[in-house]
């Protein structure tokens, strides 16, 4: 792997690089990364071309969790996941098993540990309130102790749980996005036999999401700009207008698309450039997950 | 005689809701001619756009493609030929990498992957983005998705380039960047536009269509001087003209 790293832009090298495509591991301000690009015609010397900020830079980083087969970390990451969500409660020894497990391949991945921690910590709000309910409720009814009462014991239980296996669930999927780029993951589920429907409908979710908040947020402006002082209530039932004013639109936008996609030649399926090998590597990660998985299930 | 690079013959067509909006078009384009399609909103110039490669069928009169007739069993040959950028590049970039769009089109034509990546690579470096292969197009800015929706359809090298408002929404620079990147391309075009001026600098030979139908056809110098056609028609002369 590291023989084709080159130098990037910061460290110029005295020839130009080759033209063409270009799928080499090359360096820029000491980060490795590993994604096509072509150079300008005429380049001049270092490897000078785009670079993506954010989740998209992490994804070109070079590593061996980055190498590994798509299809190989999303089944990884489901049977993971699984094994997680049907266990019983967690121990803390398993806890901090699969949480050291899942920090490792986040470090071999070169992933900041912080990015990390704050993307896995966006789902603790929302299970937090799951988990309050817990010690709260019993059998269909808010218990009469509190938090503190004498029923509430197992609840706390539970809580733990649902906290513990939100956060554990969605650090699997953080190392499994931050290390796979989108493309892959969608040609991983493509050769994994999940239907295409599904996927043209992943491949349009990750790419319209952003063009439809745009069109959200226009819609929001033009009408808190000449309805500035409208009550509340008034202006939520507005925003059911607006909801099917976004429906039109994005019904419209996928006429359009579907026009372009017919135009050069769609017939059904997403052809995409990636191209996927299975490894002894990938072999190696499936045996650590399935070890883990079943340490959980039977420990 | 060499065939047109496009022919239309008494196109009619009307939408769904009864609304006519193309009623008798004739129009003969040479290879290699570059014509602006000139008229005000709403006069059908995007909907004629669309018969050029078979998205829309006309109800009557007929279209050809480099002398083949446009019909269901040569609508993969026609699309092959005729490459069609759309006025948002929103709706032309829909795959996942920018590698991928432009690569969406050779694919489906069948072609071997290295010949995909060599088309790729060709396309990418005439719209100038080969350094942004990998990158999602919600990343680039809309110059640069502009100039990646045409990078999609260049790398089908398409005989006839069939563009709705290639400069719309530009600023200055992209504009004119996206002129020359065109007057630089040597297929025949066809481009529906209301920037006069890019009209002017890119062809030679100008239609205005009003109404459903073609109103004047001639030579872009004359027609651009022609103020009473064009106001008549909700257009105006280019500010290049206006000194003379």
């Amino acid at each position: 792997m590291s023989a084709d790293i080159r130098p990037g832009d910061g460290a110029p090298t005295a020839t130009p690089p080759a033209p063409g495509l270009h799928r080499d591991a090359h360096e820029h301000n000491g980060e490795v990364h590993r994604h096509v690009h072509h150079h300008p015609e005429r380049a001049g010397p270092g490897h000078d071309h785009g670079h993506g900020q954010g989740l998209e830079r992490l994804t070109y980083l070079v590593s061996p969790i980055h190498d590994l087969d798509p299809r190989a970390k999303i089944v990884g990451a489901i049977v993971l996941i699984l094994a997680i969500v049907l266990s019983p409660p967690m121990r803390a020894a398993e806890f901090i098993g699969l949480w050291a497990l899942l920090l490792s391949a986040a470090a071999i991945g070169r992933l900041p540990l912080r990015w990390v921690l704050a993307r896995a910590a966006v789902v603790l709000p929302v299970a937090g309130t799951i988990a309050l309910f817990a010690p709260l409720a019993r059998g269909g009814s808010l218990s009469v102790g509190g938090v503190a009462g004498a029923y509430a014991g197992g609840g706390w239980v539970a809580a733990w749980a649902i906290l513990s296996k939100a956060f554990l669930a969605v650090t699997v999927t953080v190392v499994l996005s931050g290390t796979t780029p989108t493309s892959k993951i969608i040609r991983g589920l493509e050769s994994l036999r999940v239907p295409d429907v599904f996927i043209a409908l992943f491949s349009f979710l990750y790419r319209y999401t952003d063009v439809f908040r745009a069109q959200l947020r226009s819609l929001r402006t033009a009408l808190e700009s000449r309805a500035p002082s409208m009550p509340r209530v008034r202006r939520w039932r507005l925003y059911g207008n607006l909801a099917g004013n976004l429906f039109l639109r994005a019904y419209d936008r996928g006429e359009r698309i579907h026009q372009a996609m017919l135009c050069r030649g769609f017939s059904g399926s997403l052809p995409t450039a990636d191209t996927l090998g299975l490894s002894a590597a990938d072999a190696l990660l499936m045996l650590v997950v399935l070890l883990a998985a079943a340490a959980v299930a039977l420990y | 005689m060499p065939s047109a690079a496009l022919e239309l013959r008494a196109v009619r067509y009307s939408y769904p809701d009864g609304t006519v909006a193309l009623s008798g078009i004739d129009l003969v384009v040479g290879e290699g001619e570059s014509v602006a399609l000139l008229g005000p909103n709403g006069a059908g110039k995007s909907t004629l756009l669309l018969h050029l490669n078979g998205i829309l069928r006309p109800a009557e009169g007929a279209v050809s493609i480099g002398g083949v007739r446009l019909e269901e069993g040569t609508l993969r040959v026609v699309r092959a030929r005729v490459g069609m950028v759309f006025q948002d590049p929103d709706d032309q970039l829909f795959m996942t990498t920018l590698y991928d769009d432009v690569a969406f089109g050779p694919l489906n034509m069948g072609l071997a992957r290295d010949d995909v990546d060599a088309r790729v690579h060709e396309a990418l470096h005439a719209v100038g983005l080969a350094e942004s292969a990998s990158r999602p197009a919600q990343h680039l800015s809309f110059g640069q998705r502009k100039r990646a929706a045409l990078a999609t359809v260049l790398s089908m090298r398409p005989g006839l380039l069939v563009l709705d408002e290639p400069t719309s929404n530009l600023d200055p620079r992209a504009r004119r960047e996206m002129i020359a990147l065109l007057d630089a391309l040597p297929a025949t075009k066809i481009l529906a536009t209301h920037d006069m001026d890019c009209a002017a600098s890119l062809c030679r030979r100008a239609a205005v269509i009003d109404g459903g139908r073609i109103v004047a056809d001639g030579p872009s110098s004359e027609i651009m001087r022609d103020a009473v056609l064009l106001e008549a028609h909700g257009l105006e002369r280019p500010t290049a003209t206006l000194a003379s």
